[in-house]
């Protein structure tokens, strides 16, 4: 079950124009280390500008596996098998403890017990830390994130997103802890749009790739502000600051693992603000995807996004929409579980709603068998003699127990309006909550060893003293 | 003969064609038109219009955004030939603005800074990634009333507070108003810093601005 969204002659197009702006319009640098290595390797500088040849650009793609693995403590996901595997929403500010309550700022514990839910749906297959904390101080925050997660989760981990190369390298320590001598787990680093890798950005991509984690740049333009109008521009400006950071980090560590990022959004041109659940993010997602697959590479996009504030009908239409138009264009990750509010918001409620979609958006990529025995003349042939109904045939209850029918978490308990109304009229937000505290409730997380934690504690209490 | 000079240039405006306002302004300088009439007659005319159009929804943000950038490059134009002549624009205030420490964003901060120059403010535009004590002095030199804190990321956020503490060290707290912005901001997040108001888009930052120098809304 796949489609293509652009003609593969138009992802050429978009491919050859990415170099062009490498090598004709540059890149924005100021690390004098990473300018070395371009430089060194065929790069032109003219001050802060880095111009980058086709060749080089080429060879480092040349040089980037074509599967990347993500191990956990006890699961672990190989992107690039041609199969989606679903994350959640990374550094959510606030947190929504009750549908219909007003947000608050997120802290600690609500990093912790969102990983231990997102742990226990059966949707979601590696988890992002989902809160920024706001109980510690900004040094602090990453580091809590990660640690938090990892405490809580067995499935793979991907790292929060790091803003300077040290925290890279407390958290490739933490990593070692947890995982051995080569953790698999992901690292994500944003070049500012548009093509700026100033500051700490090529620092940190230097260090994600010096500790040999695998690598997703995730650039982030919005369409008209941080990058062109048409969408086709916007995709040509992502692929280059990708093409950009791959080659760093290429250079830094030819063959390591890169997960090939983007996060192209649109903005209200009325106010500046992101409108995340517009259209064109799925379809700008489903662009990215085929580029990606255009360079052999696994592909990892937003998926649910919405625009709104409330958990209403507008996110439910918008998110789901966005989800499944780059599924089907075959990406390997998705993104978006218990994303709300541009991404400034998660809830317990939400994570369990959009486990069910994206339960649907699986169901939709498995496709149905058609063959001798799903035809099933002979069951039509069996029931028209017998029963004149499909409940009593084995067929049915094989097809059942294989999983033909969908069957999601929140699917309606009650039959009928005043069965529906003498359960209180609950909407899905409040069958949400009530399953979101049942599960967490229920589900315990096997503790690290007793080494581990005291590993990680000390590694923390260090990062904190010395900052 | 000016009349339809000041009508061009009002149009540049209204059509988005900055190098069209740079242009005519210079051509109507050289036809020896004062620069107070340029000002008043074409430009100012040409953003009101803008302004309505924005006002009605038939305008979107990129259609201010390059018209205050036509104003500002008319401005450049002008500005030398007014001081010449010992005039002055009257201003509703001076605006220091830039993005904190350990940040690199820009566009939030830029969109905030052509929208305030474009209703009159005079903009000292810092850039980003910029050290509190660089804020400070800015302050201090410029004599501004209002100072733009800007920051995209939740853990460079604390640096807003950071800067309105070290202004209160400096004994400057009270001679300037802050505003802050950005994705993470909130109103409460402004009010535990004790910032003097936050905006969640450019021109509600604008209306701030002028709220805070004492005008009207």
């Amino acid at each position: 079950m796949k489609f293509e969204y652009l003609a593969p002659e138009d992802v050429l197009k978009v491919h050859h124009a990415s170099l062009q702006v490498l090598e004709q319009v540059g890149i924005l640098l100021d690390d004098p280390e990473t300018l070395a290595l371009l430089v060194d390797n065929g790069a032109r500088a003219e001050g802060e500008i880095v111009f980058l040849p086709q060749e080089l650009v080429l060879q480092c793609l040349q040089s980037c596996p074509n599967e990347v693995t993500l191990r956990g403590r006890e699961h672990e996901v190989k992107l690039g098998s041609h199969q989606l595997y679903i994350h959640n929403l990374g550094g959510a500010r606030d947190i929504l403890d009750e549908p219909g309550s007003m947000i608050r700022p997120a802290t600690t514990p609500d990093v912790a017990e969102s990983a231990r839910l997102l742990d226990a749906l059966e949707n979601v297959d590696t988890v992002t830390p989902l809160y920024t904390p706001r109980d510690v101080p900004p040094h602090m925050m990453v580091l809590t994130m990660f640690d938090q997660t990892v405490r809580n989760t067995t499935k793979p981990v991907n790292g929060p997103g790091v803003t300077t190369a040290k925290e890279v390298r407390i958290l490739a320590e933490m990593c070692r802890v947890v995982f051995g001598e080569q953790p698999a787990v992901s690292m994500g680093a944003s070049p500012v749009s548009p093509l700026n890798f100033r500051g700490h950005i090529a620092p940190v991509m230097l260090e994600i790739a010096r500790q040999n984690l695998p690598f997703g740049p995730l650039p982030c333009p919005s369409v008209g502000a941080t990058s062109p109008m048409s969408l086709a521009g916007s995709l040509v400006q992502q692929n280059a600051e990708n093409l950009a950071s791959i080659t760093i980090a290429q250079l830094a560590r030819p063959g390591l693992p890169i997960v090939y990022c983007g996060r192209l959004s649109v903005l209200n041109m009325r106010n500046g603000a992101p409108i995340w659940g517009n259209p064109e993010v799925g379809m700008l997602s489903a662009g990215t995807v085929q580029l990606g697959h255009y360079y052999h590479l696994p592909v990892n996009v937003y998926g649910l996004a919405g625009s709104g504030y409330a958990a209403d009908m507008q996110s439910g239409y918008e998110r789901a929409m966005n989800a499944l138009v780059p599924a089907l264009a075959g990406a390997d990750e998705l993104s978006g579980v218990g994303e709300m509010a541009g991404g400034t918001i998660s809830s317990n409620a939400q994570i369990v709603v959009d486990n069910d979609i994206y339960g649907m958006v699986k169901r939709i990529l498995r496709g149905y068998a058609v063959n001798e025995d799903s035809l099933a003349v002979d069951v039509i042939a069996h029931a028209m003699r017998s029963s004149r109904n499909f409940m009593s045939e084995k067929h049915t209850r094989t097809y059942l127990r294989a999983g033909e029918i969908w069957r999601g978490r929140l699917g309606i308990e009650e039959v009928g309006w005043d069965m529906w109304q003498a359960a209180g009229a609950p909407t899905v937000m409040d069958r949400a909550n009530r399953l979101a505290q049942q599960i967490l409730a229920d589900h315990i997380i096997a503790p690290l060893p007793d080494d581990q934690l005291q590993a990680l504690d000390e590694i923390m209490r260090f990062a904190n003293e010395n900052h | 003969m000016s009349q339809v000079l000041f009508q061009q240039l009002a149009n540049s405006l209204v059509d988005g064609d900055p190098d069209a306002t740079f242009d005519l302004t210079k051509q109507a300088l050289a036809q020896g038109i004062e620069p107070l009439a340029i000002i008043n007659q074409g430009l100012v005319p040409g953003m009101n219009i803008v302004g309505d159009k924005f006002a009605t929804g038939e305008y979107f943000l990129p259609d201010l955004i390059i018209a205050a950038e036509g104003m500002q490059r008319a401005m450049q134009l002008l500005e030398p030939e007014l001081s010449r002549r010992q005039q002055e624009l009257s201003i509703p205030g001076t605006v220091v603005i830039g993005t904190v420490k350990g940040d690199i964003h820009e566009i939030g901060k830029s969109l905030v800074a052509t929208m305030l120059s474009a209703n009159g403010f005079k903009v000292h535009d810092l850039g980003v990634n910029v050290p509190t004590d660089k804020f400070i002095s800015a302050v201090q030199d410029s004599n501004a009333d209002i100072l733009g804190l800007s920051a995209l990321l939740t853990t460079t956020m604390v640096e807003q507070q950071k800067i309105i503490q070290a202004l209160k060290e400096a004994g400057l707290r009270s001679k300037v108003k802050i505003m802050v912005g950005g994705a993470p901001v909130t109103r409460s997040w402004a009010e535990e810093i004790e910032a003097d108001g936050y905006a969640e888009d450019a021109m509600g930052a604008v209306r701030l601005a002028k709220f805070l120098v004492g005008g009207t809304v």
